[in-house]
């Protein structure tokens, strides 16, 4: 029987602390998960065939809907800068504007974000199937290390994916926004990619870059972790895809605010 | 030798093995049953290293396993086959692959003498020209013996199998069980067989283990089974006919009670 002391205190307590403790305890085997797969990522031997096999699964197929949306999105900058570049007389920076917005900001954030979209819930609800039809602890039972054939290809081909993503998705939205300002809008080419060499330099490509590969980790991090321990099931498996693409875009957002702050 | 001794196994608070004990001596296979949700497949899962117990030992061939490090605990598990309850076939690879992957990943033969080992254990198993299939285009009964060629295509020293045939007609029953039995006799592997099938389990193994409360409540062999005092065994046996299940009225149930001891103690 339970007295009233443990019904009205210690009760409302435990209830309480079992939330924080469980995101303590996720965290920590999250970071446990970064930590192996970082290991085995050095630990040869590599596994070339499953790496290139996600390369192409992460990078040449994303391939389209990269495309696709560097190219929208270019195309929205050069509507929207030369219509505020217009209100102060400044449609010669056309190019400048949306090639800084794309290389430093939008192009690794919206790659990365469609990537988790199209890859990285692929990649989970494939781990997550595995998980649920024992294919892992097959692996196991094998004497095969499942991170070393699961999780360093995703990681390795996401790091190495990504990035090119990004840099595809800069390049159409940059060719996109002339697509608007220069065929449309009225703006020369020799004032679009002029400005975008007379007020960029390596740093903003180098920023661009180093915030893709990062983003290119969290996907391949947060995605595998979610799919190798996803719960029972097929609501198991739908649970741990839809938190991997919440997890990810979400650390995405928070990473490129505090990389934006420390290389500003 | 395998040796369990005193496992201990909580999920979430709730306590499934409660101090579970078993032996299992070289060249011996053991069947595992007992009702389900008793903690008979995680008992299996201790035994191949796939759980940590909260407390206890598996000692194999004088080596605690739990004590073992993750690198050690690998070159042991490759001396193991384990026949998961659904296959465990890997889904994007064929049946073909599926065996020649531990072969591929773990020996250094050539692709030829993969291929004749490959070919050779599907043969045994009864898969001649299914090798080229996926899981998915195979019976229930052939992704079950799909998956024990690749589980014994290593000629595995421990084979433990997880409900080798549920779910499957009693004539796939007799076959995969004819199979076991056969593949025992060739490679004379120590195992633990978790299984419902009872009593025609009793008909290939040598001892018979009962896991009921969370630990081993009788070992004996499948004679020493149906003169057991312990009515809870008693009842587990009889309960687990199929006169129950099929609802047969009580002088039929008990005819074929009759009929299963015959078959246990013969």
């Amino acid at each position: 029987m339970e007295s009233p002391a443990d019904k009205w205190i210690l009760t409302p307590i435990r209830k309480m602390g079992r939330g924080p403790l469980s995101v303590v305890g996720n965290m920590g085997r999250m970071g446990l998960f970064l930590g192996l797969a970082i290991f085995y990522t050095f630990a040869p031997p590599l596994k070339f065939f499953r790496i290139l096999k996600q390369i192409r699964f992460i990078g040449s197929g994303s391939m389209f809907v990269i495309v696709l949306t560097g190219a929208f999105t270019g195309m929205v900058l050069g509507f929207q800068g030369y219509y505020t570049l217009s209100r102060v007389g400044s449609t010669a920076f056309l190019g400048s504007m949306v090639a800084l917005s794309l290389l430093r900001e939008l192009g690794p954030v919206l790659a990365a974000l469609m990537v988790t979209g199209r890859a990285g819930s692929a990649v989970t609800a494939e781990l997550g199937i595995m998980r649920i039809t024992e294919q892992i602890d097959e692996l196991e039972i094998l004497g095969l290390n499942p991170f070393r054939y699961l999780v360093v290809p995703n990681l390795l081909a996401a790091l190495i994916s990504v990035p090119l993503l990004t840099a595809i998705f800069d390049v159409v939205g940059i060719f996109g926004g002339y697509l608007i300002g220069g065929k449309l809008l009225g703006v020369t080419a020799g004032s679009y990619f002029g400005a975008m060499t007379d007020y960029m330099d390596l740093k903003d490509v180098l920023i661009g870059l180093y915030k893709s590969i990062c983003f290119g980790g969290i996907i391949a991090w947060v995605c595998c972790y979610k799919g190798y321990y996803a719960g029972f099931g097929a609501e198991g498996v739908s649970k741990a895809t839809t938190q991997a693409v919440v997890l990810s875009s979400i650390l995405i957002l928070v990473c490129d605010y505090l990389l934006t702050s420390v290389l500003f | 030798m395998i040796t369990i001794e005193n496992l201990h196994k909580s999920f979430g608070g709730v306590e499934v093995l409660k101090g579970a004990s078993l032996e299992v001596s070289d060249g011996e296979v053991v069947a595992l049953i007992g009702p389900s949700g008793e903690g008979k497949s995680v008992f299996l899962k201790h035994v191949a290293g796939l759980l940590r117990p909260d407390n206890g030992r598996i000692v194999f061939n004088g080596k605690d396993m739990c004590g073992l490090r993750q690198t050690e605990l690998v070159e042991l598990r490759s001396r193991f086959g384990f026949l998961f309850q659904n296959g465990a076939l890997f889904d994007s690879m064929t049946v073909y692959d599926n065996v020649a992957f531990p072969l591929r990943e773990k020996t250094r033969l050539s692709e030829q003498d993969i291929r004749g080992r490959v070919l050779s254990e599907l043969e045994q198993v009864g898969l001649t020209g299914a090798d080229d299939k996926f899981p998915a285009q195979l019976s229930g009964g052939m992704a079950k013996r799909a998956a024990l060629a690749r589980a014994l295509v290593r000629s595995p020293e421990i084979m433990l199998f997880d409900e080798p045939t549920t779910g499957l007609d009693p004539i796939i029953v007799h076959s995969i069980h004819a199979l076991i039995a056969a593949t025992h006799k060739r490679l004379r592997f120590s195992g633990i067989v978790v299984s419902h099938a009872i009593p025609a389990i009793f008909s290939f193994v040598q001892k018979v283990a009962v896991l009921y409360g969370g630990v081993i409540r009788f070992v004996g062999t499948p004679k020493e089974i149906f003169k057991t005092d312990d009515t809870v065994v008693r009842d587990f046996i009889q309960g687990s006919l199929p006169a129950d299940a099929f609802g047969l009225d009580e002088h039929a149930s008990s005819q074929l009670n009759v009929k299963a001891q015959r078959e246990g103690t013969r």
